[in-house]
């Protein structure tokens, strides 16, 4: 249900943006018309999920997770490997996709992984390995221009 | 006929270049490999792949893409019956007798039947496919902008069909895909929409890293979830020594031979009709073999009829669902959806046209497909051993070294960070929409498709202010038609074989196709017309004359997934 809500407000927030779409005095069809059909479909769909939610019995209820801190231990690994990727995009154009990318992987084996010192050594060479082979071929191999970072 | 038979020797030049041979190979050994690891689907191989065919021509680009779809297709049968998990959907089937024949000591003999089977059935479908799609293309130059329209939404109706739980969450991600769609410049007036105040979203969010986005990222965090699925290898028993008994299983296969042609007929069948796919074609042709076999009781238990079956149709299916992409340019499943992506980013646009304007392209596709095969056979031995290596590594380094992968893959195609941004966020959503319920695939069906909706629609209303033609033009009645009772699919299939309401939706169907098809000129569709409503009737007939009575069928969408969940 909750999900369906925040469906219906997106519908809103993005049926408002289209207010900001210029219009132009030479179109058939002007450039806000195919957003507003998309929106409005969108909403009617969700809506009729919204109606479906509330009357469906087996759906699971909101804190059916065990709450925020339930949430988080179940999709720990996920969350973790979406903030390590972000972080590896955001420090792309500084250090480059060599380190960057290495620092991802090596990073994620870790927080997925066996968190030994014989694993961390493991997954320190298959990084560098995989990482920097990776690299190489790319670069040097197929003549392809990756990020340069201002070290790398 | 003379003119396909001048268009292929047209083709063979370009696709007989040694480099395009060698992509082929290559795609079809990657294929079968990613084909193989359960939870690394053949859709999946593609979208990993495609950025790295983008400096190849159109012709090189698209023969790497088809060796990966036919080297996927078959890999799926190697998951199926080493671990009784089909690599890919398309393999369900495969596991109700493929893996029953493995663990009675009989893996080399299923392992042959399944490779011999799809070998059969792709070369029918392709053979097929070459014959279908010039004449499907010619139907379509019948097609004006309002049938256009009502053809799009009749395919955006695969939503429905791709979300089994819920109607309403197949259709959300649909819209949310089409509203994707329109961020950008529009394409027609040249003005800035929903892009927020930020710069590079004036470009809009390119399909590609949206699919890599959506399918691969998000199905990779899937995978690395449960840390002990994560850090366990991708494949059980993978010790096993694998050989593959090709002779016996081809004098097992030249008994069956009905069995093999009509699982391709069904695969073709199926492909041919959007919102299907090869994850129901293979169910169905195992349901007719074993309706049609001498002995149905030994299904289920490891006999060959049921391991051939699945694995003709699915091939087979690739025949199907090219011919409609090639001939009108609307994907019939997912894998076609990122197919008809790899031709968009090649400047590839199938439409009606495209056949006979650009014949070279066109069937050195065809021939890819037809080929692929040939080399499937002769690589899957060579597959099934570099398999056994790799389904030793523990999921989440080969998760971790894919996403890296992917962000290079990215990068390399449009030189740009915020294409690895969008991947970011769509794996993010497609991640987000997976634990909530929501299918994935609708919304990369919306982002594709929804530019060439928007395009058809300005069309129509630039020639004519009357609305009604989207009603009253019969391809375009026959259209509408057929996605409202697409849009009602996932109903009828949850319900058949338990409400009486469903015994009505076959002949309702008929019914109301062949109105259309009775308005249009000429005399056979008329006649086709005239058939479906006799047909029709004489359904509803017999429903009445058995009191209306139902029976449970097999293959239903709770089957298979409990088949999913094993």
């Amino acid at each position: 249900m909750l999900t369906a809500i925040i469906l219906l407000a997106f519908c809103g927030l993005a049926f408002a943006a289209t207010f900001a779409i210029p219009k132009t005095n030479y179109d058939s069809l002007g450039a806000e018309v195919w957003p507003r059909f998309v929106i409005a479909a969108v909403s009617f769909f969700s809506l009729i999920y919204l109606i479906e939610s509330i009357f469906d019995k087996e759906s699971p209820k909101t804190g059916a997770h065990g709450g925020v801190v339930g949430f988080l231990k179940k999709y720990t690994n996920a969350i973790l490997c979406y903030v390590l990727f972000g972080l590896f995009v955001v420090l792309l154009p500084y250090i480059g996709m060599l380190l960057s990318g290495w620092m991802f992987v090596f990073l994620m084996l870790t927080v997925i992984g066996k968190r030994t010192a014989k694993s961390a050594f493991i997954h320190l060479v298959i990084s560098v390995t995989a990482v920097a082979g990776l690299w190489t071929l790319f670069t040097f191999g197929l003549q392809v221009m990756l990020p340069e970072g201002v070290i790398f | 006929m003379e003119t396909i038979i001048d268009n292929v020797f047209l083709a063979l030049p370009v696709f007989f270049d040694p480099w395009n041979i060698l992509l082929l190979v290559g795609g079809v050994f990657v294929g079968l490999i990613v084909g193989a690891i359960p939870g690394f689907t053949v859709t999946m191989a593609l979208i990993l792949f495609l950025p790295f065919t983008f400096d190849l021509s159109a012709a090189s680009g698209l023969t790497t893409m088809l060796g990966i779809l036919v080297g996927g297709m078959s890999g799926g049968l190697v998951g199926a019956m080493l671990t009784g998990i089909p690599g890919t959907p398309a393999a369900i089937a495969t596991t109700f007798d493929g893996f029953p024949m493995a663990r009675k000591g009989k893996l080399g003999l299923a392992l042959g039947l399944g490779v011999w089977a799809s070998f059969f059935g792709g070369v029918i479908g392709s053979i097929i496919l070459v014959v279908l799609a010039p004449t499907i293309s010619s139907i379509g130059l019948e097609f004006g902008p309002w049938d256009y329209f009502n053809l799009i939404i009749f395919a955006l109706t695969i939503a429905a069909s791709l979300s089994e739980k819920r109607l309403s969450k197949g259709l959300v991600a649909a819209g949310i895909g089409l509203l994707a769609s329109t961020v950008g410049t529009d394409p027609i007036n040249a003005v800035p929409r929903l892009v927020m105040g930020i710069e590079p979203l004036k470009h809009g969010f390119q399909v590609l890293p949206v699919m890599v986005g959506l399918f691969a990222f998000a199905q990779l965090m899937s995978d690395v979830e449960n840390t002990d699925r994560a850090r366990q290898s991708i494949a059980f028993d993978s010790d096993k020594t694998i050989k593959i008994e090709h002779g016996a299983a081809i004098r097992e296969i030249m008994k069956q031979w009905f069995n093999v042609v009509r699982s391709s007929f069904i695969g073709v069948f199926v492909g041919a009709i959007p919102a299907i796919g090869a994850q129901v074609s293979n169910i169905l042709a195992w349901d007719q073999a074993q309706k049609s076999s001498k002995h149905p009781e030994k299904f289920r238990t490891g006999t060959p009829e049921g391991v051939v079956a699945p694995e003709a149709a699915n091939n087979a299916t690739g025949g199907g669902t090219l011919a409609i992409l090639m001939a009108l340019g609307i994907p019939g499943d997912v894998v076609t959806i990122v197919m008809l992506g790899a031709l968009l980013i090649h400047d590839v646009v199938p439409s009606p046209s495209f056949i006979e304007e650009h014949p070279e392209i066109a069937y050195t596709v065809f021939l890819a497909f037809f080929l692929a095969h040939f080399v499937m056979v002769a690589l899957q031995s060579v597959g099934l051993r570099v398999f056994a290596l790799v389904a030793k590594v523990p999921m989440y380094i080969v998760a971790a070294i894919i996403l890296f992968c992917t962000a290079i893959g990215v990068y390399i195609w449009s030189n740009s960070i915020f294409d690895i941004w969008t991947v970011f966020l769509f794996g993010l959503l497609g991640y987000t929409m997976r634990v909530l319920g929501f299918p994935v695939a609708p919304l990369i069906l919306g982002s594709v498709l929804g530019p060439i909706a928007e395009l058809n629609l300005n069309r129509a209303v630039s020639t004519s202010n009357d609305l009604a033609l989207f009603i009253t033009r019969p391809w375009a009645l026959f259209f509408l038609t057929m996605a409202v009772f697409s849009a009602l699919f996932p109903l009828y299939q949850k319900w058949r074989g338990k409400r009486r309401w469903t015994l009505c939706y076959t002949p309702a169907m008929y019914i109301a196709a062949s109105l259309p098809l009775v308005l249009m000129g000429g005399w056979f569709r008329p006649m086709v017309g005239v058939l479906l409503v006799f047909f029709g009737l004489r359904a509803l007939y017999r429903h009445h004359q058995s009191g209306w009575e139902l029976a449970p069928t097999p293959g239903s969408a709770d089957e298979r997934q409990d088949v999913l969940n094993t």
